[in-house]
């Protein structure tokens, strides 16, 4: 019992140990945003020597406050996105789930069958189609080409067929008509699967990096993820500084871990609801 | 009569939105594309027709071969990495020796909530030769992103920190659907630990495995931020030696050679079933033991 007591703690204190080597970087990032340059590159691991504040000060003016007008860019790009994107799928899923109708069998396979095509495959053509259309360099080119999103929409119905029909049909009988039903009863009763999809939706365009470097060429227009591995101040262009940037990863990075440190289990269910896939 | 018809209707209603979106801009692009790869096309003036020409330039194309196998390399290490990482923890951290369940479980998943960028950013600070973080405390000058047989290990390792957390959590579920009771009656028939973790709980988490491992291949595949940020910079994408396969379609693109980069989407593509294939053989054979 002794014996086993021992081990348990040193096992905890070894994974301890592996967590502090995950959470180090983040540590890093946060004491190198209050470093000026040379202490940045003189001590990188340690603490600062002062509590400055002057690379945040720098990010507010550079290029007239660019930096923060691309980081409300980012949320606003990414929260339409993420409730457009489920709004249109949990209505088409609900059309699916609860609706008899011809071909309804065909167009679901069809469409579930198309969802293993990647995005990436579909950029040159999308490249094309939104300079056509005269869109590329907007906000609108950055919400559309994943808009209607398969798995979401998939995941939906799963959950909505799990909606008791009687439920539906007590509400037709109070005399409410389609709309009425998925807005007052269908989706009340997915709320779990709704609030999972909008944190991944909304990470998902968060994160992304490639689409918007390829499409938009206006600074002001960009999300916030292009704009920051460009940060440069100096008149070297050579240089890259980094004590810049490790400012700018925190404005990026700590709002978002404050979210997710308040709702933890709905940020880990939402992955695990995510992977219910197969 | 009339009610039968409504019923025909509203459906469609209902799908309109995102039926719409679903055909302009994802399976209509998705066929443009597969038409665009057969073509030369600058993206203005006339389309020409030539035939499977863009496949065969790409694949008499070193650069091609080179990032393939750039991109497998970290397909391989990544994946091993994070599937071997990610079932340990969370099987430790499930385990009863562990009592601070919940503090494990948000450190190990704070990397995922790093935006991929912003970890990159992080990681070349951590990861630099003069006055990395790394090199500091070591007082060494180890050449992380510089060495050709350094940089893709640096790589996979920014890749793997961040997916660990999201991956322990999936085999988290997957461990929960492993019942209590089984385990306990192999413990009380004697099964050591590592007996009941290969010969019970593995074989019983397998659908999660399969899928775990299907969806790392898939997005390791894609990987496009971790190389041309980390290695590359700003300015310039990474130079080809540890170039991913993706850059193919964007520098194509950026070129104005759209039917090469369409014909590299659909290779992409083609590879990722060819995964996908391989892995659903190995699942049916495993299936007939």
């Amino acid at each position: 019992m002794k014996r086993r007591r021992m081990m348990s703690r040193v096992v905890t204190i070894l994974l301890f140990i592996f967590m502090a080597m995950f959470v180090y970087p983040l540590i890093v990032m946060v004491f190198g945003a209050f470093k000026n340059s040379a202490e940045l590159s003189a001590n990188p691991a340690g603490f600062p020597l002062a509590l400055r504040f002057e690379n945040y000060k720098r990010l507010l003016h550079y290029s007239d406050g660019l930096f923060f007008r691309t980081l409300f860019n980012s949320l606003f790009i990414s929260s339409v996105y993420a409730v457009l994107s489920i709004f249109i799928a949990s209505m088409a899923a609900y059309a699916f789930s609860k609706f008899e109708f011809k071909g309804r069998n065909i167009l679901f396979t069809i469409i579930v069958g198309t969802i293993m095509i990647p995005t990436e495959l579909k950029m040159p053509a999308l490249y094309i189609m939104f300079s056509k259309m005269g869109i590329l360099d907007t906000y609108l080119v950055q919400i559309l080409p994943t808009l209607a999103s398969v798995f979401t929409m998939f995941l939906m119905r799963q959950h909505m067929n799990s909606v008791p029909d009687s439920l539906i049909e007590s509400g037709k009988i109070d005399g409410a008509g389609p709309g009425r039903i998925f807005w007052s009863i269908v989706l009340p009763l997915v709320k779990p699967a709704i609030g999972a999809m909008l944190i991944l939706q909304f990470l998902a365009k968060w994160n992304d990096f490639l689409w918007p470097s390829m499409m938009v060429t206006t600074t002001k227009k960009m999300p916030v993820m292009v704009i920051l591995p460009t940060l440069n101040d100096t008149l070297d262009t050579y240089t890259t500084p980094m004590e810049l940037i490790m400012a700018g990863c925190v404005c990026v990075v700590i709002p978002l871990l404050i979210v997710f440190l308040c709702n933890q289990d709905k940020f880990m269910s939402s992955v695990s609801m995510g992977a219910v896939k197969g | 009569m009339k009610n039968k018809m409504k019923n025909q209707i509203i459906p469609w209603l209902f799908l309109a939105p995102f039926l719409s979106v679903y055909l302009c801009f994802f399976l209509g692009p998705a066929l443009y594309s597969f038409c665009l790869s057969f073509m030369k096309y600058k993206g203005y003036g006339a389309k020409s027709f030539v035939g499977l020409g863009n496949y065969t330039k790409l694949l008499n194309y070193p650069v091609f071969w080179s990032s393939l196998k750039n991109t497998l390399f970290y397909l391989i290490g990544h994946v091993i990495l994070v599937v071997i990482l990610s079932f340990l923890l969370a099987v430790l951290i499930k385990s009863k020796v562990i009592k601070q369940k919940s503090l494990f479980k948000v450190g190990f998943f704070v990397p995922q909530i790093t935006a991929s960028v912003a970890a990159i950013m992080i990681w070349k600070v951590v990861l630099g030769t003069r006055a990395g973080v790394i090199n500091t405390l070591l007082g060494t000058q180890i050449p992380f992103l510089e060495s050709l047989s350094l940089m893709k290990w640096s790589v996979i390792l920014v890749m793997a920190w961040r997916s660990i957390g999201w991956y322990m959590v999936i085999f988290f579920a997957g461990l929960s659907t492993v019942s209590e009771e089984v385990i306990e009656a192999a413990e009380i028939d004697g099964a050591t630990g590592f007996q009941r973790m290969v010969k019970i709980i593995i074989p019983l988490m397998k659908p999660t495995f399969v899928f775990v491992l299907f969806n790392c291949c898939v997005t390791t595949f894609k990987v496009y931020n971790e190389p041309n940020l980390l290695i590359g910079n700003a300015n310039s994408a990474a130079p080809t030696s540890v170039a991913p396969i993706m850059n193919l379609v964007t520098n194509n693109i950026k070129n104005g050679n759209f039917g090469t980069a369409a014909a590299a989407g659909w290779l992409i593509f083609l590879f990722i079933m060819i995964i996908s294939g391989i892995q659903a053989v190995i699942l049916r054979e495993n299936k007939e033991d």
